[in-house]
């Protein structure tokens, strides 16, 4: 494994980068979640509450009341609903949980910061009407605004909350005329918008839910020993995203294993991309989100951009490398694009002799901004079309593992020595992304592989036989 | 003035009033505004029952006699003042109990008038300039001893929303209750209008204003001041084990008799002052709208920003307009989950803006019968537990959910007024000034409410089952018979309660001779008795 072997792959795929290099193969991601029934600008959702399971990562098991769509099974935490702006939202919630021995039968209840309710059937609550058992109450709003926004019970929620009644919500942008200041984005007009405004261009996009469970709660409850419940001495020991612990939160979505945590947290990206990461407080804590690698810039919060008064930028917007996840609110942020700036080698595998990039010129219209990158590719053209500048050590000089492949130069796969059965996946480089509350790192306290923590992997183009390496 | 001179001078009457006139409003500009404060000792009932020691501020004449009406409350009386006036706080250390200390006011934001008088007090009692490396800081301006009285001063308080407290031991001093909101206005609301300016800006005029003030109770310390066991050698020696069990918004948990917040009117700008005086964070979260915020600390922001909740740590104090499209109640919430009573739900930080409709009704509830209960308000809005608050003033349209709570061996078995019936929750839309009669029946034998003979009860359909039962059973049986009470099948066991709703199941055919027993079991698990209903028709489409 050495140099050579990159340029080969390279000789391969020259005619491949003229057409694709421009505009990467990156279709936009969604995250993953539920669509309901549209019928013209109607759009309804039918959940229903049940009892679960959430396993963690230190082997051990919570009991669950989570949202179900329809007649799936519970899941924590709750589908994320997707839904087109501008589309009248009706949510049908039936109350299936089950009822334990000895104790008052559990109402249930779902409200929607952010969004004007109107709610229906059931019978009035503190906070919203609520669902007996059997029973079903209906909630219809009008998804307005776009944004990253979330939902979660309204029926004593200081226990629903923690049992895992909460889910996360995306309004997708309207499309022109309704969304008339946004136009594609001229560098890849594949490119997602989170909002109506050219700030808030992506090329994927990740969830983050972020929860804790404390297992006393949810033994207590499972064992009907309702009247020990005491939320004043609640004490939270495991941490989540999208439902899963670390290492959980790298397994695949709908995972045969877990079947009542079918998200996963896997942000993958190429060199030049932007991440949309929303954001979302789950639980009742505050959890410090950290991304490793570069900062993210925090361009909304509550699903309204942070722009001031008749400002055409997110002027706003904070550059953070930690983000404060406050309860109930949502943020949303982009990571990128990462450039891999002066690592000193073409991180993108460009030879050099692709048209348009990192050369000024009117065909493409390309030029090159202060700073030295390439304003379409975000590529630091210094580097562009420089190979890798030094041999591959031997294995024997190297470490091997699951998220560090024995190279540190992406796109570089090759021989495993004895024991070792996995590289980067597609020769990625991995960031840890996590609470940077330390102890939010655990389960149960087992450190690392634990608590709320995942891994970031930025993806070559190509693989070495420079076929393209598509993103899921 | 200047106008003046240019004009024929008719008479002096003119000029003089001016002068009268002028001095009065420079008089009122430079004259400091004097505040009386006296720091008392007082025990508070909470709403499940538990007596709380406090120390609290109550507001006074310049004797240091309390105001008619005032008593000493935590928060202490909220503070008001114009933006550039001087303020004078004269404080009177009243506490009393086993254990005291001597006491101080801060105000956090606000620069106090830096005289050698108001430097602090160290750890070994002496004040002025420290003498000794051993010196710590007891109190961060000069302390007030029991018995004694200081005056403090500012000389030009800033607009904006602060937090006063004590400035000794506030580790102890805070969480004993001694804190309060000051508002300092830029341009003060003249009664009966509630309008005005919180900031020298245009974007901080408001149509009227509430105030927010979270904290938090942890009885332990609480319990350790109040019987003189806090301090060195004492079974508390420090505050730093903190286990809140109480979480109040201006001084109160949420309850069912918590009456709703009054919020001004639909379309009009509503300032919302925050205040976090506890030690634990809060996210008060508004459901429906969204509000601006303005300020922070009591600095307004160069740009505002627009959430449905804000974070609001420990210290901090935030303010946003809100402006309420309609008329209503709004919940305002904290979605970091501090939402019980110590074990009970619903309570903690949670109350109701009421956003005034034209037409107000009044909810009231009575109760008869040889039975006890109390009838509560279990939706939003609350402010009914009858109890002691038995009836309310609501918008018109307002819907209210009464649950009938008997004490053990009593329960509701009428309700009369409001269109309520039935044996269950009473569901009343305020069209009119409505009182609703809750009966409560005392049982000394187990009694089926429901059903009693004759139903028609659809298979596959939820059924409620009720039952009165007297005071020494506390666990119940519940099974069915569908052939005369031949053969019987168990519903469910180890029911607490007066009910129980039942998934009714789907025989092959519809049963004429259907049947429900109750069987009651005592806290030792012993039967104590069971009875069965009538004869009654399950029926299978």
């Amino acid at each position: 494994m050495d140099n050579l072997l990159l340029k080969k792959g390279r000789l391969a795929i020259v005619l491949m980068i003229v057409l694709v290099a421009l505009f990467p193969a990156s279709a936009k991601a969604v995250v993953d979640g539920i669509y309901g029934e549209t019928l013209g600008i109607s759009t309804t959702f039918n959940l229903t509450v049940k009892g679960g399971t959430i396993s963690m990562s230190d082997g051990t098991v919570s009991y669950l009341w989570g949202y179900a769509d329809g007649n799936g099974p519970a899941q924590y935490p709750g589908p994320t609903l997707i839904i087109n702006q501008g589309n009248n939202v009706t949510v049908n919630l039936t109350n299936q949980i089950p009822t334990i021995s000895g104790n008052p039968q559990t109402s249930v209840s779902i409200v929607f910061p952010g969004h004007g309710v109107t709610a229906t059937g059931g019978v009035p609550g503190l906070l919203t009407r609520e669902a007996s058992p059997g029973q079903t109450v209906t909630y219809t709003f009008t998804a307005s605004q776009p944004g990253t926004y979330t939902y979660f019970s309204g029926t004593q929620p200081e226990l629903q909350v923690e049992m895992g009644l909460f889910g996360a919500i995306v309004v997708v942008p309207a499309t022109a005329p309704d969304c008339p200041a946004l136009a594609p984005d001229p560098v890849a007009p594949s490119r997602g918008y989170a909002y109506c405004h050219p700030d808030a261009y992506f090329d994927r996009e990740y969830l983050f839910l972020l929860s804790e469970v404390d297992p006393v709660v949810h033994r207590l409850v499972e064992q009907g020993k309702m009247s020990h419940v005491d939320m004043t001495s609640r004490h939270p020991t495991a941490w989540f995203i999208n439902g899963r612990n670390m290492p959980d939160t790298m397994a695949m979505a709908n995972a045969s294993w877990l079947p009542n945590q079918p998200y996963d947290s896997m942000p993958m990206m190429h060199p030049g991309e932007m991440v949309l990461m929303r954001i979302v407080g789950g639980g009742g804590n505050l959890h410090p989100l950290h991304t490793h690698g570069q900062n993210h810039l925090v361009i909304a919060r509550d699903a309204r951009l942070l722009r001031s008064a008749g400002s055409a930028t997110v002027d706003l917007a904070v550059s953070d490398y930690t983000t404060t996840s406050v309860p109930g609110q949502t943020v949303d942020a982009i990571w990128g694009p990462w450039t891999g700036e002066k690592l000193g080698w073409d991180v993108y595998g460009h030879t050099g002799t692709e048209p348009g990039i990192c050369v000024p010129g009117p065909v493409p219209p390309t030029t090159i901004d202060a700073n030295g990158f390439d304003i379409n590719t975000f590529e630091y053209c210094p580097d562009h079309g420089k190979p890798i500048p030094v041999k591959i050590p031997a294995q024997s000089l190297m470490q091997f593992g699951a998220m560090y492949g024995g190279t540190p130069y992406l796109g570089v796969q090759g021989d495993l020595p004895p024991a070792h059965v996995q590289q980067n996946p597609m020769g990625g480089f991995s960031y840890m992304w996590h609470s940077h509350n330390e102890r939010e790192l655990t389960s149960n306290n087992i450190f690392i592989p634990g608590g709320m923590a995942t891994m970031a992997l930025v993806l070559p183009y190509y693989d070495m036989d420079g076929n393209p390496i598509q993103i899921p | 003035m200047e106008k003046h001179r240019q004009v024929p001078i008719r008479s002096v009457w003119p000029l003089l009033l001016t002068l009268v006139l002028l001095v009065t409003f420079t008089a009122g500009a430079v004259d400091a505004k004097d505040v009386y404060l006296r720091a008392d000792t007082f025990t508070k009932t909470m709403p499940d029952g538990a007596t709380i020691t406090l120390w609290g501020f109550v507001e006074t004449d310049d004797t240091f006699a309390p105001l008619p009406g005032e008593l000493a409350k935590v928060p202490g009386p909220t503070l008001t003042a114009t933006g550039g006036e001087p303020l004078n706080i004269h404080v009177q250390n009243n506490l009393t109990g086993p254990y005291t200390e001597p006491t101080s006011i801060i105000i956090n934001g606000q620069v106090p008038a830096l005289t050698p008088g108001t430097w602090p007090t160290w750890t070994d009692g002496s004040k002025g300039p420290r003498t000794d490396p051993n010196q710590r800081v007891r109190s961060f301006t000069v302390e007030t001893a029991v018995g004694e009285t200081t005056t403090y001063t500012w000389n030009n308080v800033k607009a904006g929303t602060y937090l006063y407290q004590s400035g000794t031991h506030p580790g102890v001093q805070v969480q004993m209750g001694l804190y309060g909101a000051l508002k300092v206005y830029s341009v003060a609301p003249v009664a009966p209008a509630t309008n005005g300016q919180a900031y020298p800006d245009a974007s901080s005029a408001f149509d009227s204003e509430v105030t927010l003030l979270f904290s938090e109770i942890d009885p332990a310390l609480h319990e350790a001041i109040a019987t003189g066991d806090y301090g060195p050698g004492k079974t508390m020696t420090s505050p730093a084990e903190y286990h809140p069990r109480y979480f109040l918004i201006n001084g109160e948990p949420y309850w069912a008799g918590l009456p709703p917040l009054p919020a001004g009117n639909a379309g009009q700008r509503l300032l919302l002052r925050f205040l976090n005086a506890g030690l634990l964070e809060k996210t008060p979260t508004l459901q429906g709208l969204y509000m601006t915020l303005l300020a922070e600390d009591g600095n307004l922001f160069a740009n505002s920003r627009e959430e449905y909740s804000v974070l609001l740590p420990a210290g901090k104090t935030l303010d946003a307009i809100l402006t309420p499209a309609s008329a209503g109640y709004l919940p305002v919430y904290d979605r970091s989950l501090n939402l019980t009573n110590a074990a009970s739900s619903p309570g903690g930080d949670r109350l109701y803006l009421q956003v005034m409709a034209a037409d107000q009704f009044t909810l009231s509830v009575a109760k008869n019968g040889t039975g006890t209960g109390t009838v509560s308000a279990q939706s939003l809005p609350g402010g009914i537990s009858c109890g002691s608050v038995c009836s309310q003033t609501y918008n018109a349209g307002t819907e209210i959910r009464l649950v009938a709570t008997g004490v053990p061996g009593s329960l509701l078995t009428a309700w009369s007024g409001g269109g309520c019936t039935g044996l269950g929750d009473c569901i009343v839309t305020l069209n009119a000034n409505t009182l609703v009669t809750a009966t409560f029946t005392k049982f000394t034998a187990l009694k089926i409410l429901a059903p009693i003979a004759g139903e028609v009860i659809h298979a596959g359909s939820t059924y409620t089952v009720r039952w009165g039962a007297p005071a020494n059973a506390v666990k119940f049986r519940v099974r069915y018979s569908l052939n005369g009470g031949t053969t019987w099948t168990t519903v469910a066991d180890g029911i607490t309660g007066n009910s129980y709703q039942w998934s009714v199941p789907t025989p092959a055919s519809t049963k004429k001779n259907a049947m429900v027993r109750v069987a009651g079991f005592n806290s030792k698990g012993m039967l104590i008795g069971y009875v069965n209903s009538g004869k009654f028709t399950l029926s299978v489409p």
